[in-house]
């Protein structure tokens, strides 16, 4: 990880501070407006001041909003207009497939009424909280694995289940990459990953940052129902790859396309294949059995098959 | 005789082309103007159709322009793309006055270049074409200026150069 490409994303005082630190395996830098600056690496977390890592809260940098207003400027590259449909989502992907998520004051319009649940989020203002989640590349991490996904001839159709953190998005890109890379058992083979959040190929102007192998397509920040029929009727993929799937929609096209005799690799949130189950649409496609194998990642590097 | 006849030529040729060269001034002006105009609306079509970032944009346009608007697109898109640090604002208003600062501009005219940087880019989609359809309707009127400029003003340089030298060459024979 290359720490400079992400310090060019903070305000000049918090580029300095986290400059300071000699940090591995960075997960997450949260800024809050008034708060401490936080690293997590997913295992420890550690308070950050103006010269590195420090024990006390008053001893630690507390950002403040020109910090924000700064870090909005260089993460919109000077374009607010060009994200303002990430930021109705609530997140930003910088190049290297790195995400920032926001918090602040929701802007909704007035079409919903009094109806909270029919009002439409058309931005967030006042920005005063950040997460900024680092795209980490583990080559051959998705080896555990391989044999429940593949095997000499035939790719399942598998569901990657975990909570937040733990590495879907990086197991997804490196199953990605073996099979669009084996030549040898695969020779006839084409992937398209439906990259809604720009998270698993980190596409840059179009590009793919992260290695996603030779064989495979991208369709970056294209919403996952829409871009799935897409790439079935556009670029024939033999295989296709989803990320944190939920919705109805998202449901219904993964149904659709895997009926279609393209096999479907995707992942979402949960602890447990019974708390999927309690997930109106994605229990739905659990219990037509339409994945043949649901891998839960236990921990970093553990991994269950069911 | 021959020497005189030479000489007020000269004088004659010298006075006219400066007349010349003033005139240029105002439609070098308002050619500018004009030009910019047509960049802002590119601009604008740009953030509507392509959603392009903003250096991207400039880039794109940059294409299209020739002269030195055009050298003031390249290094303000380049700049961007390559470094997201710098504040927009400051370096288009450096860049304006590097590239602009000698053209036919007057002060005027480099203020109201100088406020796009103000606001660009800091603005969702709506407010942000809103905000370049004011900055050109305060050109409209930078461009009203300069072509009543250069309608009284620029034919009269190109006549009085030439009476000029001519009353120069009356005065001196």
């Amino acid at each position: 990880m290359d720490i400079e490409k992400i310090l060019r994303y903070f305000s000049g005082t918090i580029s300095k501070c986290i400059g300071n630190v000699k940090i591995d395996n960075i997960s997450e830098i949260r800024v809050r407006v008034g708060q401490p600056l936080i690293i997590n690496t997913g295992r420890e977390m550690f308070l950050i001041g103006t010269n590195g890592i420090v024990n006390s809260v008053g001893e630690s940098y507390c950002a403040t909003t020109n910090d924000f207003r700064e870090i909005m400027e260089r993460i919109c590259s000077h374009s607010r207009y060009a994200y303002e449909e990430n930021m109705k989502n609530g997140y930003i992907t910088v190049e290297g497939g790195h995400r920032v998520g926001f918090g602040g004051c929701v802007i909704t319009d007035s079409q919903g009424g009094g109806n909270e649940i029919a009002k439409k989020i058309v931005g967030i203002k006042n920005i005063a909280f950040i997460n900024f989640r680092i795209a980490r590349e583990i080559s051959g991490c998705a080896k555990a694995i391989e044999k429940y996904v593949c095997n000499a001839e035939h790719i399942y159709n598998v569901l990657i289940v975990s909570p937040p953190g733990l590495g879907k998005t990086t197991v997804l890109r490196d199953i990605t990459r073996c099979i669009s890379n084996d030549l040898e058992r695969f020779p006839n083979m084409s992937i398209c990953v439906i990259d809604e959040r720009s998270e698993i190929a980190g596409c840059y102007m179009g590009i793919p940052s992260m290695d996603v192998g030779m064989r495979t397509d991208v369709l970056d920040g294209c919403p996952k129902s829409q871009g799935m029929m897409m790439a079935l009727r556009t670029m024939s993929p033999k295989v296709m790859i989803v990320d944190e799937l939920g919705g109805k929609g998202d449901c219904e096209a993964v149904s659709y396309a895997a009926q279609s005799g393209c096999s479907i690799i995707a992942s979402a949130h949960g602890e447990n294949i019974d708390e999927l189950m309690c997930k109106p649409y994605l229990g739905k496609l659990i219990s037509d059995k339409i994945f043949e194998k649901t891998i839960v990642i236990k921990g970093l590097g553990k991994y269950q098959c069911i | 005789m021959y020497l005189k006849i030479i000489g007020m030529i000269c004088i004659i040729a010298g006075t006219t082309s400066l007349g010349i060269k003033l005139s240029q001034g105002y439609k070098e002006r308002l050619k500018l103007l004009i030009e910019y105009k047509r960049i802002l609306n590119m601009l604008d079509s740009e953030i509507q159709f392509n959603n392009s970032l903003l250096g991207e944009s400039m880039l794109n346009i940059s294409k299209n322009t020739t002269g030195v608007l055009g050298d003031l697109l390249m290094e303000t898109g380049n700049t961007l793309m390559n470094d997201n640090c710098i504040s927009f604002n400051k370096l288009w208003s450096e860049l304006v006055d590097k590239y602009l600062s000698d053209s036919s501009l007057v002060g005027d005219d480099l203020k109201n270049i100088k406020e796009l940087g103000s606001d660009m880019g800091s603005m969702n989609k709506n407010m942000q074409r809103k905000f370049i359809i004011l900055n050109i309707e305060k050109l409209e009127m930078r461009i009203q200026d300069a072509r009543g400029k250069f309608m009284a003003n620029g034919k009269l340089c190109k006549t009085l150069g030439v009476l000029m030298g001519i009353m120069i060459c009356i005065m001196l024979a």
